[in-house]
């Protein structure tokens, strides 16, 4: 349609009308491509600055004055308010620590050394950052609730039947994501202090 | 031949538009914290004097990835009505906090681990009320409170305040309570 009236303006009033077209299809088409550029890039996970270690990857840059334009168009746009860096670190999960995505059919082990923190918080949330309702079990454990081994370390099971121990009810046959709050951390927050963390583990204890 | 010709033809439009798509998106990018309309500023602050408690997480979420245990209260300052003061008396619970300003950036934040003698206190100014503070101030002595300038006239003081165990909900809504957040007259 669109061809055949620009090709029979092109017959009556000649080639600048042509141009003219030409220009308002390359001009409209490349305000569209532009807006939905910025549509879909700030409407997922931050872009720059991803401190990752193992399955667990923090954003330290959007919890400073530093953001960059992408983060800073990210918060406003997704209303976020992640802890900021005088606060403490978060870390995300959306794997285990083989790469698979983390599923609630199945059974996970988290275990290892946690970084050094006043207190921190595991939590599970739906991939988007929901926090889960359904089930009874608890779905966060902190480390002035959890039970310690002898010599002092941490095990944490999410299953969705109930298990002995620290015990986090996954939702049952559906994705998650685990987040890992540490309040006054140790750490600095910066990419390369965090990405060089050591973190737990996550790993899969079988999918029943 | 001359089919070759009419596909080059399309390149420098296909060119340009592309460019226009780049200069739209930055620009659009850049421009997203100050069109949001529901951004964090809009849906957790309060228009209020004061401290507003946000809902317990287990009624209604106000962030992505929020902590369960964490309760959430927010203070919204607007310089033009003086300089804000927000004080904490330091107690048992943990308590952090995250200075924001319009577009929801973080420009300070802090623990209450930070107090200096059991007391948090900080004033948030602009740069006229700065000086009027410090042509006001004795010149023997440090200034008691922390001054700071954000970058924008209006934010807010997101306020966490962490239940460390179970049954320690009362406790941190009290401690979130107790942030002292008010206009003082400049």
């Amino acid at each position: 349609m669109a061809n055949f009236m620009i090709g029979r303006h092109n017959s009556e009033l000649g080639a600048p009308f042509s141009a003219y077209a030409k220009t308002a299809i390359a001009a409209a088409s490349g305000v569209c491509i532009g807006l939905v550029a910025t549509w879909v890039t700030t409407g997922r996970d931050f872009i720059f600055g991803a401190a990752q270690s193992g399955p667990w990857v923090a954003w330290p840059k959007t919890g400073g004055a530093d953001a960059d334009p992408y983060a800073r168009a990210i918060l406003a746009r997704q209303a976020e308010a992640p802890l900021a860096n005088g606060e403490g670190i978060v870390f995300i999960a959306h794997k285990d620590s083989a790469g698979a995505p983390l599923d609630g059919a199945c059974a996970y082990t988290i275990e290892g050394a946690f970084p050094v923190a006043r207190l921190w918080t595991v939590s599970l949330y739906r991939p988007g950052g929901a926090i889960i309702r359904d089930g009874d079990g608890p779905h966060e454990i902190m480390s002035t609730t959890v039970v310690r081994a002898q010599d002092g370390n941490v095990t944490l099971t999410i299953a969705p039947t109930a298990r002995a121990g620290n015990w986090l009810e996954a939702p049952r046959g559906r994705p998650f994501a685990i987040a890992l709050s540490l309040y006054d951390a140790a750490a600095s927050p910066t990419q390369s202090s965090l990405s060089a963390l050591s973190m737990p583990s996550i790993r899969s204890a079988g999918c029943p | 031949m001359s089919a070759i010709r009419r596909d080059y033809f399309a390149l420098p439009w296909i060119l340009g538009s592309l460019f226009l798509a780049g200069i739209v998106h930055i620009s659009s990018v850049l421009m997203m914290p100050r069109f949001a309309e529901k951004d964090a500023f809009a849906l957790l602050s309060v228009p209020i004097d004061g401290v507003q408690l946000l809902p317990d997480a287990s009624d209604r979420q106000s962030i992505p990835f929020q902590d369960p245990a964490a309760t959430l209260a927010t203070c919204r300052f607007d310089l033009d009505k003086g300089p804000m003061l927000i004080r904490y008396n330091a107690g048992e619970n943990l308590l952090t906090m995250s200075f924001r300003d319009r577009t929801g950036n973080v420009f300070y934040s802090t623990t209450d681990r930070a107090a200096l003698r059991g007391k948090l206190d900080i004033l948030l100014v602009d740069a006229q009320q700065l000086d009027n503070l410090e042509a006001n101030d004795p010149e023997d002595q440090a200034p008691q409170e922390l001054r700071l300038v954000p970058p924008t006239r209006t934010g807010f003081v997101l306020i966490r305040a962490i239940a460390d165990r179970d049954g320690g909900r009362s406790a941190a809504i009290n401690a979130a309570r107790s942030v002292v957040c008010r206009a003082l007259r400049g």
